[in-house]
């Protein structure tokens, strides 16, 4: 899934530096590659990722298009150099998304399984201990209280 | 208490019949209660959008005080966007100017305003997060007639907004401000979520008139 995500964001940077007067086609490739990238966020989100690091380039690249758009060229220098710029922070982002998702898919499930296999059962059996030590030791002391007990006859 | 009697006590307690139940009881309860405190709880999905004034308060929307503008006047907005979806999302702002009549976007059939939005904002925004836009515009051109005032020209946070031909017989005006969604399923903004009970959308209107008399 993510290769063919990957491909086609290069290959939409490739067409966006190819072509230089169809605007259409570099607006599409913009879109596009906007999509995956914000796809691709979301996808490393949801595996527990820190995403705050690619949001802010992303959002850096949206801004770059609404530069571009208003034609306000101090981060670029012109129309098409926003836009392929913009168009290049997407593809790595979708990059760095991906790998950092399969960094944290992995860190995730073996913390999941170092909490439930190591941490759970370790806790569990100290607990059982102590608990039924403290048991067994208030049962005796009471045993004992009991056995030292003295019968005395009332007297009325 | 010598270390041989602890051994001692401590292997007769590990080997007891009721310490294994006890153990087995607590270990099964212990698993189940991590497995679920680890699994993601469910939340009621929600964005919101809100529009401030200059002080980034629910007052001071317009620069006089009166709701009343004139050509050239500089109003200061603050809009205020909040991801509660419990997932980054990919939100644009669509701004829209409507005269009294025509139709605004509607929370119970959640139709947004068929007119075209004049200014739009992007942002991708992150869980439990605010998106603070500041929001500067001013009329730049009108066309005042006997029975009708038509804004044609408009300038937001520096874009200038040419070919507008809003008509009002009453002089009453509003900015539409609609919150809209990056669906990954249709491939295109939506203007509505799914809140995990119903569907929903969120907008806000401020209603403004310009000045008769120059």
């Amino acid at each position: 899934m993510y290769n063919i995500e990957l491909l086609i964001s290069i290959v939409l940077l490739l067409t966006a530096y190819n072509t230089d007067s169809n605007i259409d086609k570099e607006s599409t490739s913009i879109t596009t590659s906007a999509e995956i990238a914000f796809k691709s966020i979301n996808q490393a989100q949801l595996a527990g990722a820190d995403v705050s690091d690619l949001v802010k380039r992303f959002n850096t690249a949206l801004d770059l298009i609404d530069r571009s758009e208003k034609s306000m060229f101090d981060s670029c220098s012109s129309n098409k150099d926003c836009n392929d710029k913009a168009i290049t922070m997407f593809v790595e982002i979708t990059n760095d998304a991906h790998f950092l998702k399969e960094q944290v898919k992995d860190l995730a499930s073996f913390q999941k399984l170092v909490n439930l296999g190591i941490y759970t059962p370790l806790s569990a059996f100290v607990t059982s201990v102590a608990g039924y030590w403290s048991f067994k030791a208030w049962k005796s002391h009471n045993a004992r209280r009991f056995l030292e007990m003295e019968i005395k006859v009332k007297e009325k | 208490m010598s270390l041989a009697k602890l051994i001692s006590q401590c292997s007769q307690v590990l080997a007891s019949r009721a310490f294994l139940l006890f153990f087995a009881s607590l270990l099964m309860i212990s698993i189940s209660i991590a497995y679920v405190a680890s699994e993601p709880r469910p939340q009621e999905r929600f964005l919101s959008i809100s529009t401030l004034g200059s002080k980034m308060m629910l007052k001071d929307y317009y620069p006089t005080g009166s709701s009343t503008i004139d050509v050239g006047d500089n109003v200061n907005w603050y809009l205020n966007v909040y991801n509660r979806m419990g997932q980054v999302e990919y939100l644009s702002v669509r701004i829209k100017l409507l005269n009294s009549t025509q139709a605004a976007p509607e929370s119970d059939t959640l139709y947004q305003s068929p007119e075209g939005y004049i200014f739009e904002l992007k942002q991708i925004l992150q869980n439990n997060s605010t998106w603070a836009v500041p929001l500067t515009w001013s009329i730049k051109d009108v066309d005042k007639e006997q029975d009708h005032i038509a804004i044609k020209s408009l300038e937001i946070n520096g874009m200038v907004v040419d070919d507008l031909n809003i008509r009002s017989t009453s002089g009453g005006f509003r900015m539409i401000i609609e919150l809209w969604r990056y669906d990954a399923n249709s491939g295109d903004f939506a203007f509505d979520w799914d809140s995990n009970t119903d569907k929903r959308n969120t907008w806000n209107q401020v209603w403004f008139k310009i000045k008769q008399n120059r």
